[in-house]
């Protein structure tokens, strides 16, 4: 990578993305081995424009620390340097969700089997990425481990196939549940604890353009020794709580309310407690079948 | 008094429940049918209490006029509150 950066395909967005940081480019390198890289960038619309930079000598060299500049401006604090990459996650996801509002996003897990989506959404902490990780690791193919992106005029959920952001205990779960899964470096004490991205798989990738419709919305939540139980909700309910974690329903308005309810209309929906990951995918194997 | 809905609002049935929304404030909540009802009732022309009475009759016919009353000053009530409905002065 040159010091004017990459171009990357990430779903339906182009990224440029520029860093003069060795450890952003040899994790982007590793995790997105299997992407699009786009070596000329100058015809190519790129949506936006990520640059994991030093902000200043102070910053930068005395207290070692890294900036991540989005289309130009800093949204965030500086971070410790060691945290370089996930600061460009991050950044991606900040800009997404503040910025596309041609698109219904939901703050969500997304995986696809046999041709229908399965949406699991939650608080952080709920257990969506380990669960995701899991089906993804066992033959669901990935679309999102951050959101659900949703066309606002066919209903479609787009794959924005990105790298599954891991942390704490659940590294170590699907590190042991899939030991062909490819994990980058470890980064201890962020904000969220130790955090490690999981590589998505080849066919993920590269079905990257293939959309598909909602057939389950599920609310997962893992809680330590608990039964496999999965529990009926109500369409209106399910509706008011995928509300509540979409990043631009508000901004949206009529069209993001009509959109959601006709997504909902035609799923089933859940809540999902669970404990143990096998389980887990041996009850959603079922339900895809 | 008349009553009428907000021009912003939308209402749908979703499998067997009803929602609204509003694009005033972004809320969106969960209806009864008997105040879905109402709502549509009021989206297709404002109304006096006692008009929207005679109306909503059909969708509680287990109550007799006191209880009805009751139910819908409540149902005007949260509705006015959350912005979906007004009160217009006569």
């Amino acid at each position: 990578m040159d010091s004017k950066g990459i171009l990357l395909q990430i779903g339906p967005f182009t990224v440029r993305l520029d860093s003069c940081i060795d450890v952003v480019n040899q994790s982007v390198n590793n995790l997105y081995a299997d992407y699009n890289f786009f070596e000329e960038a100058s015809d190519i619309f790129t949506d936006f424009y990520i640059r994991i930079d030093r902000p200043n000598f102070y910053r930068g060299y005395l207290r070692s620390q890294v900036q991540c500049y989005v289309d130009g401006i800093t949204p965030f604090k500086p971070l410790p340097i060691a945290q370089s990459y996930p600061f460009f996650e991050w950044g991606l996801n900040w800009i997404i969700a503040s910025h596309v509002h041609y698109y219904l996003l939901i703050h969500a897990a997304v995986v696809e089997k046999n041709g229908h989506v399965l949406i699991l959404c939650g608080e952080p902490g709920a257990g969506k990425s380990t669960l995701c990780a899991a089906l993804a690791s066992r033959g669901w193919r990935l679309f999102s481990d951050e959101m659900a992106v949703i066309d606002l005029q066919t209903n479609e959920v787009i794959p924005c196939v990105r790298p599954i952001s891991l942390k704490n205990k659940a590294i170590d779960l699907i590190g042991k549940l899939a030991p062909d899964a490819v994990f980058g470096e470890s980064y201890p004490e962020t904000t969220k604890g130790t955090l490690s991205h999981m590589k998505p798989m080849k066919e993920s990738v590269l079905r990257g353009n293939e959309r598909a419709f909602c057939k389950w919305v599920v609310f997962p939540q893992y809680r330590e020794g608990s039964k496999t139980c999965l529990t009926s909700i109500e369409k209106d309910q399910t509706v008011i709580k995928l509300a509540k974690n979409s990043f631009n329903y508000n901004a949206l308005g009529s069209l993001g309310f009509n959109s959601l309810c006709d997504m909902v209309e035609e799923s089933h929906c859940y809540e999902f407690e669970y404990s143990d990951l096998n389980e887990a995918i041996t009850l959603f194997d079922k339900l895809a079948y | 008094m008349k009553l009428s809905a907000h021009k912003e609002i939308n209402c749908r049935k979703v499998g067997g429940n009803y929602l609204v929304y509003s694009n005033l404030n972004s809320e969106t909540i969960s209806l009864s049918y008997f105040a879905y009802c109402m709502l549509l009732t009021l989206i297709s022309r404002e109304m006096d209490i006692s008009d929207l009475m005679r109306s909503q009759a059909q969708y509680a016919k287990d109550l007799n006029n006191d209880e009805l009353l009751q139910v819908l000053k409540k149902t005007i009530n949260e509705l006015v509150i959350r912005g979906f409905i007004y009160k217009l002065p006569d």
